[in-house]
């Protein structure tokens, strides 16, 4: 076997790497200022949005979908709905644009457009999966008679959100943001807008309680 | 049932959390034990997994993009119509000038007069000067639901008590919420709403398209869903407050105006007089009339999480109980949880959870419940603390000494000789000869009964304490309690053997013990406001500084002007920035201490962590002020170093300098 610590570290290396899936520009991340945003190409197409130019809209969807698709994938975890809620983001985007004073990058506002989206979708839906649904689940996976190893316990994506549902909002996102989109803590903490401290020891608290679930878990299967 | 993991297991699930902190030989370790170990390689294994994410979601693809974006473009289409062509709106902003205002109101006036205004959907706050009100829909109804109540707060006129939670919010709901008290309540699925502490909360207009709330007075918090169609409006006594979807907070505070602050969001804050509309983004803080921005404090932080709170623990589904009994203000406690003190309406989470009821000086009361349903009171009466129990043997009960002039048993000592013992033992101590008058008392107590027993071991404890013996003297009192009880000798003994425990032998079980009896007797006493005191204190210094906090918030709740209120607030201060990084509510107690005790031994650090405060709210001017009047009125204290670092560090951007919370 090979040591957990090196799977880890390469996966998220390989997270990390993938930086043609992150949305936009992340490098302007919490700290564009208005002249860093008039800079940035994507400024001027907000710009021209802004004067109602739809072609300038399609140009901002074609750049951000992927990623506006890829967050919400990982934020809420496997569903068919994700594609209507990244219709929702892009409409709440064309909604709001003409506020958008450029204060920020354009992707961080997007960003957390999306992971309001993400939240009230979330609260809506996880929140009852979570608290009678999943109960039910782990339950009936546990009556079965083969011991829950990691590798059919954890064997689908579905799995892995059914022990990430088990983590409270604020952790799971900062998990999910850190883990699978490979964005470091000072880049999470103004995404979230908390202290690098907070979002560290969140994360910390995120793994401890992963490991709790899955020590349970396995004692029980 | 959970199982009792081995030293080597324990090591190895510390180490999987902090992998990347692993030398090679934390980590050779580690690969070997996961060798070994097969529960432990399992954990680790499905830890990995997790990180990995297994099978990352595939990118869109390019035709479902496609299918999105079709998708969208009707909608845009509309959005766009509507943004060309905006339909008539909620409120129009006027430019103030005067001949044209007065005018234009005697104009509305008078229409209002001829055409018999709604006055259901037109209140008079809405008819400020700068903004005129335009129809807003028929009034409705929307469903509230109380997801938590600590304290009196009156609903409609009514107190809360638990019942199933559920009210009707429309034009005139009215909320007032007393000084220690808070509810948590929700308005359909649209908005979650907090209001804290001495809060006057109501309901101006409520139709299907608009929610307007007026906050009198007080503070309140506000998690509102924008994409609900509904738009929600706040009005305080100087502004009003638009809002399209955030979490926010609004505190009107008396002779300042209104503070507003965006913690996710966005909203819109426009005075009610003269000046200009002020757009707050996420993270803005903005006082009112003066539009005075600032960065959000923890206050502010605070109040937010009382709607977030629920999020991680409180269900949406799940049911309304009440705590109340006796004592008032119990500690509630739901699975390790605080939710507050008594009287208190929670909304528990399904299934069985448990709780516990503690309060000082009272038995904690532990239980599960399962069968409550919603509506149920849970009704308890705490039992004081089992009396207490000295922690030394009494003597063996002496035989009755003879009358005068029979001869005394063998080695006891006579009444004659007794009564000569205890007059020259009080003149050695007025003397000051204590350890002779402390000879002569053990040998005047020996076979003495009734209350010159009592009287010669409460001396000689003096003595012993006087001398510096004091687990003798502790244990002199602890008789002396035993001999008496329920008197209030017994209370003032009690309350010696606890203060020299704490104080001098460092035995804080003991002392909490007799504080705890103190505290729970019905005779109550003097020093019960001190005992209280000490008790918290007890939790600060064993380092249970969350329970401290709780205890000394209480204190300061049942004394707020109490011969130790100032020392609790100092302590509150300190547990304010150690905890909870409250700095702003920690300044507050800490110049109150300052104040009330300028030349305090502990003033020093109070002066000091002012400046601490300051700084890490990023108030550098407001800390130099600190640091200054520290170094001046203690140039050689014992935090005289580290304030010079500080203040270097302030001064000197380049300069290296790890806060530190003293």
């Amino acid at each position: 076997m090979t040591t957990n610590k090196k799977k880890g570290k390469s996966g998220r290396k390989k997270s990390r790497q993938d930086e043609s899936m992150r949305v936009g520009v992340l490098e302007n991340i919490g700290t564009g200022t208005r002249r860093k945003a008039k800079a940035d190409p994507v400024a001027k197409i907000v710009e021209r949005c802004q004067a109602g130019d739809p072609v300038a809209f399609r140009e901002l969807f074609d750049r951000h979908v992927a990623g506006v698709h890829r967050h919400l994938s990982l934020l809420i975890g496997p569903s068919a709905d994700v594609d209507d809620l990244v219709q929702l983001v892009f409409l709440n985007v064309y909604q709001s644009i003409g506020r958008f004073r450029g204060q920020s990058a354009f992707s961080t506002w997007l960003f957390r457009i999306t992971i309001n989206v993400a939240r009230q979708e979330i609260r809506v839906r996880g929140r009852h999966r979570r608290l009678s649904t999943a109960l039910t689940e782990v339950s009936m996976v546990r009556g079965t008679s083969v011991r829950q190893t990691p590798e059919n316990r954890l064997a689908t994506w579905e799995q892995v959100y059914d022990v990430l549902d088990q983590l409270t909002m604020k952790k799971r996102e900062t998990f999910i943001l850190y883990t699978y989109e490979g964005y470091s803590l000072e880049e999470i903490a103004r995404l979230l807008g908390s202290s690098v401290s907070t979002i560290g020891s969140r994360l910390q608290s995120a793994r401890k309680e992963i490991l709790a679930i899955l020590g349970e878990e396995g004692a029980k299967g | 049932m959970s199982r009792r993991l081995g030293p080597d297991c324990r090591r190895a699930r510390r180490d999987l959390l902090r992998q990347d902190a692993l030398d090679a030989v934390g980590r050779g370790w580690l690969e070997l034990h996961l060798r070994r170990c097969d529960e432990c390689s399992a954990l680790a294994e499905g830890l990995a997994r997790i990180e990995q994410g297994h099978e990352l979601p595939p990118p869109i693809s390019e035709e479902s993009s496609l299918q999105i974006y079709d998708r969208l473009i009707p909608a845009v289409h509309e959005i766009a119509v509507d943004l060309a062509h905006p339909p008539r709106p909620w409120y129009t902003r006027r430019p103030v000038q005067w001949g044209f205002g007065l005018a234009a109101a005697a104009a509305l006036l008078v229409a209002f007069a001829f055409l018999g205004a709604e006055p259901e959907t037109t209140l008079p706050e809405s008819r400020s000067p700068a903004v005129a009100v335009a129809d807003r829909g028929a009034p409705t109804t929307h469903h509230g639901l109380i997801d938590r109540c600590e304290g009196v707060v009156v609903l409609d006129g009514t107190k809360i008590g638990a019942g199933d939670g559920k009210f009707e919010v429309r034009q005139g709901t009215a909320i007032d919420v007393d000084e220690n008290a808070r509810l948590a309540f929700r308005i359909g699925d649209a908005a979650r709403v907090a209001v804290v502490g001495d809060t006057t909360w109501r309901i101006s207009v409520a139709t299907d398209t608009l929610i307007e709330m007026v906050l009198e007075k007080g503070r309140l918090a506000v998690e509102y869903d924008g994409t609900s169609g509904r738009a929600l409006d706040v009005r305080t006594p100087d502004s009003l407050v638009r809002v399209r979807g955030t979490v926010f907070t609004i505190e009107v505070v008396p002779d300042e105006g209104t503070r507003v602050s965006v913690l996710e969001g966005k909203v819109e804050v426009v005075p009610r007089g003269a000046g200009s509309v002020v757009e707050l983004d996420e993270g803005e803080l903005v006082t009112m009339p003066g539009g005075e921005y600032g960065p959000i404090e923890d206050t502010q932080r605070a109040l937010a999480a009382e709607v977030d709170a629920l999020d991680d623990y409180l269900a949406y589904v799940g049911r309304l109980v009440r705590f109340d009994g006796s004592p008032e203000r119990v500690k509630v406690e739901v699975d390790g949880r605080v939710l507050g003190s008594t009287p208190l309406v929670a909304r528990l989470p399904e299934g069985p959870v448990n709780y516990r009821l503690t309060a000082p000086g009272m038995e904690p009361l532990e239980g599960t419940l399962a069968d409550e349903r919603e509506g149920d009171a849970i009704a308890f009466a705490l039992a004081p603390a089992p009396d207490y129990q000295p922690s030394v043997a009494l003597a063996p009960q002496e035989p009755q000494l003879g009358r005068a002039g029979k001869p005394a048993a063998a080695g006891k000592t006579s009444p004659g000789v007794r009564w000569d013992l205890f007059q020259r033992a009080r003149a050695a101590i007025t003397a000051g000869d204590i350890p002779y008058a402390a000879g002569l008392l053990e040998r005047a107590i020996e076979g003495a009964e009734g209350e010159r027993l009592v009287t010669g071991l409460s001396m000689l404890a003096e003595c012993y304490a006087a001398m510096g013996r004091y687990r003798e003297a502790a244990n002199a009192f602890d008789r002396v309690a035993a001999l008496v009880p329920g008197t209030e000798i017994a209370q003032n003994s009690r309350y010696e053997v606890a203060r020299l425990s704490m104080d001098r032998l460092g035995d804080f079980g003991r002392a909490r013990a007799a504080f705890t009896a103190y505290v729970a007797s019905p005779l109550g006493g003097a020093l019960k406001q001190e005992a209280y005191y000490s008790l918290c204190e007890l939790d600060a210094r064993e380092g249970a500084h969350r329970d401290a906090l709780h205890c000394f918030n209480e204190f300061l709740r049942s004394y707020p002007g109490g011969r130790s209120a100032p020392n609790a607030r100092l302590w509150r201060g300190a547990l304010f920035q150690d905890v909870e990084r409250r700095w702003a509510e920690a300044e507050r107690d800490l110049l109150s201490f300052i104040q009330a005790k300028p030349r305090h031994p502990r003033a020093e650090e109070a002066r000091y962590r002012v400046a601490l405060g300051r700084y890490q709210t990023g108030d550098r001017r407001g800390a130099l002020r600190a640091l200054e009047e520290y170094l001046r009125k203690h140039p050689n204290g014992q935090y005289s170093v580290r304030a010079q670092r500080l203040r270097q560090a302030i001064l000197d951007p380049d300069f290296s300098w790890e806060p530190d919370s003293k």
